[in-house]
């Protein structure tokens, strides 16, 4: 009889090991659906939170973009009516912004080397006011006598103020400002005067500039100003030192047409006939006859056309084209849903995952979380109710590595499909719910989707494996009747 | 006959031996004590005869089969397949061994739920790198050897008890090993299908030489083996030649 030598078993090809795996996964189906079905939902709540999360940020910018030509209006107004206050000038010399720090370099008439020295005391000035802010409120009370900011600051210019406030911050035991005593002494001695002087040489400078520009449109208001033909507005102010982007005067220009309408609208309803013939119409009460009210109404071609119908048919007749109204109307009526759209909260600027409120990374990390635990779940329920089979092959005599292989395979599989599945209802369910939230607002961010998406399949995929792989190695590594004994 | 079969085998030294255990023991730990599940077991094999595992349940015996097939790992103790101490074997080897060298029959079948009976048969010889159309030939032969050729296609839950047992006889085969190790093979069955099986091991032991290790409780398998081994309580309780049984049944019996 031959004696029994002992070899080391071959290794079986990777195609068998599909076929062995594929066999295996068809048979199981049912099974294998709900492993896929519980990781899918679990991938699913994952990428529901990360792209709506995206989704939800990128509507807001845009909406909020949308806006701008609206708030520099608003801005423009603003600046064509009074020169800037001192501390909005302070933080736009501190803050570096280029396209004011040129006006104000015009206005105040100082040299670059002046300048130079105004911003770092105007920085120096907004971090003694921060240093103010961050103070608990009984420290606040005494170091600023309860005056604001500025003025505790401008105090301290007198010799015995200072001292005293010395001895207030070493009774308190505080940093001094600046975390340097001599150094605050000498801005509120040197810099912090010199700097208010420049302040108030700009404001003057500002006023005078204001005054021409006025004087070019014959001094009209600032709103009949900003609807005055882009290139002649864009001349007078850039006589007059105004720095400003062409884009955002044409912006301003459709804006202030829009808002001269807006203003012969008015004017219009405020005549009686006008108001009751809108409130045989429309309904309302008397006292509730204005502008955005009759605007509201006006949704279609007929009601702008009965409008502009109206409005004409006075003894003083206003003549407004009906086409106007109507895109009036539904501009404003836009607008409102943008500004509902971004809320109270000014979005960050920035594109991706780290723009998202950090209230939502929160979300977004728990998510993953869960995410994590119920795909990890899922697969090792899986694999530990088939030890048994794992035992049986190493009975038959499969190496170590064929098991994992067969278990590799059929766990990325799975993973894949679920990852796959659950990414399109979560993206699906994100955009219902962002179109339910935004309707035609909602904006999608393409490349971030995209980013998201394959963080999404990636973690879905890379739990399933390791969450399978990990307990098939615990048991095919045994000895096969301990692998059976498990259970 | 002897006072001490546990130290000395029954049977004449010089024939071959096929698998050897010195000292066994295999316990578990519970708390504080120890249980034995085997205790100090000295035992040998001879080829190409069919010996018989007796004893109650939980004597052991099937701690015994797992061990002497290289399929669980032991406390104390060797097991020499052909004089090869398993416990030197690599993994890959071990592989080898279960795959080519020993066919296991279990008590619960142990088939592969996926698979049908004939891809059943086939998995060993894939796993031993047979090529897929050689192996699917082979496993319709075996497949007919146990009269199953006509049920190649169905999965183990459309077959009974019976058939799945002799499945698992042919999964056992397919690799032409030297040895096959049955764990209660007819516990399951009913008393037809149990013989059915019992006369499968009885034609492969004589017609093929192959060597049958059964552990059983089935007292019919006293008229198909050639030596019988008693364990209790984790021991060798006695081993005896069927030739010396059947004197003493006849004395009893005050026949002859």
């Amino acid at each position: 009889m031959k004696p029994i030598t002992v070899k080391e078993q071959v290794r079986l090809s990777v195609g068998r090991c599909f076929g062995l795996a594929f066999s295996s996964m068809s048979y199981r189906f049912f099974r294998s659906m709900v492993t896929v079905s519980v990781l899918a939902l679990a991938v699913a709540f994952l990428a529901h939170m990360l792209i709506y999360g995206m989704i939800e940020h990128r509507t807001k910018l845009s909406a909020y973009n949308e806006l701008r030509d609206s708030r520099s209006h608003g801005e423009w107004v603003m600046r064509l009516t009074a020169p800037d206050p001192e501390g909005v000038i302070l933080a736009n010399i501190a803050l570096g912004r280029t396209d004011r720090t040129a006006e104000y370099m015009v206005w105040s008439g100082a040299t670059a080397d002046e300048w130079a020295e105004v911003q770092a005391a105007a920085r120096e000035v907004e971090a003694v006011y921060q240093y103010f802010q961050g103070l608990p409120p009984a420290a606040q009370a005494i170091l600023t006598s309860g005056l604001e900011p500025s003025a505790a600051l401008a105090r301290l210019a007198r010799p015995e103020l200072f001292e005293a406030f010395q001895g207030h911050l070493a009774e308190l035991r505080l940093e001094p400002p600046l975390g340097d005593i001599a150094v605050l002494k000498r801005l509120v001695q040197e810099s912090r005067p010199r700097l208010t002087a420049l302040v108030d040489r700009l404001q003057a400078g500002q006023r005078r500039a204001i005054g021409r520009v006025r004087e070019a449109f014959g001094g009209q208001p600032p709103r009949a100003i900003l609807a005055a033909p882009p290139a002649e507005l864009a001349k007078a102010l850039a006589d007059a030192g105004f720095h400003f982007d062409s884009r955002t005067l044409d912006g301003l220009a459709r804006f202030a047409r829009r808002d001269a309408l807006l203003a012969t609208l008015t004017r219009g309803l405020d005549q009686p006939a006008v108001k009751t013939a809108v409130i045989q119409k429309i309904g309302l009460e008397r006292a509730n006859v204005n502008t955005s009210r009759v605007l509201e109404f006006v949704d279609s071609e007929a009601r702008a056309t009965w409008l502009a119908g109206v409005l004409s048919d006075q003894p003083q007749p206003v003549q407004v084209d009906a086409t106007e109204i109507l895109a009036l109307a539904r501009d404003l009526r836009r607008e409102a849903r943008l500004a509902a759209a971004v809320g109270d909260e000014v979005p960050d600027q920035r594109q991706g995952l780290l723009a998202v409120p950090p209230w939502m990374q929160w979300l977004i990390a728990l998510s993953f979380l869960v995410c994590m635990v119920g795909v990890a779940n899922a697969m090792t329920m899986a694999v530990t109710e088939r030890f048994t089979e794992i035992a049986t092959m190493k009975c038959l005599g499969a190496m170590n590595g064929v098991v994992m292989t067969l278990f590799l395979i059929e766990s990325s599989m799975q993973g894949l499909v679920g990852a796959i599945a659950g990414l399109i209802l979560g993206i699906g369910l994100a955009l219902v719910r962002g179109l339910a939230i935004y309707g035609g607002l909602m904006a999608v961010p393409g490349n971030d989707l995209l980013l998201g998406s394959s963080v999404c399949l990636a973690a879905g995929m890379v739990l399933a494996v390791v969450a399978a792989v990990g307990p098939a190695w615990m048991a095919a590594r045994l000895a096969p009747m301990e692998a059976m004994r498990i259970e | 006959m002897t006072t001490n079969a546990q130290v000395q085998p029954v049977a004449p030294d010089d024939r071959p031996v096929i698998i050897r255990t010195l000292g066994l023991v295999k316990s578990y730990p519970m708390g504080d004590k120890v249980t034995y599940a085997l205790h100090d077991v000295t035992a040998t094999i001879y080829r190409g005869e069919f010996i018989a595992i007796l004893g109650p349940s939980g004597s052991g015996k099937t701690t015994f089969f797992n061990m002497i097939g290289a399929l669980d790992s032991l406390t104390e103790g060797r097991v020499l397949i052909d004089e090869v101490d398993v416990a030197q074997l690599s993994a890959a080897e071990l592989a080898f061994l279960r795959c080519r060298k020993i066919g296991y029959i279990f008590q619960s079948y142990n088939l592969i739920r996926y698979m049908t009976a004939l891809e059943n048969v086939t998995v060993p010889m894939a796993f031993a790198g047979v090529a897929p159309e050689a192996a699917r030939r082979r496993g319709m032969e075996l497949l007919a050897l146990v009269g199953l050729a006509d049920r190649w296609s169905h999965r183990p839950i459309e077959m009974s008890g019976g058939q799945q047992q002799r499945v698992a006889i042919a999964r056992a085969l397919c690799n032409q090993p030297m040895v096959l190790l049955c764990d209660e093979p007819t516990a399951n069955l009913d008393l037809k299908t149990g013989a059915d099986i019992l006369e499968i091991l009885q034609h492969l032991n004589k017609e093929r030489g192959i060597t049958i290790v059964c552990a059983t409780h089935d007292h019919r398998l006293l008229n198909v083996c050639d030596r019988m081994m008693w364990i209790r309580d984790g021991r060798i309780e006695r081993v005896e030649d069927r030739a010396n049984i059947t004197v003493r049944v006849g004395r009893i019996g005050g026949q002859e």
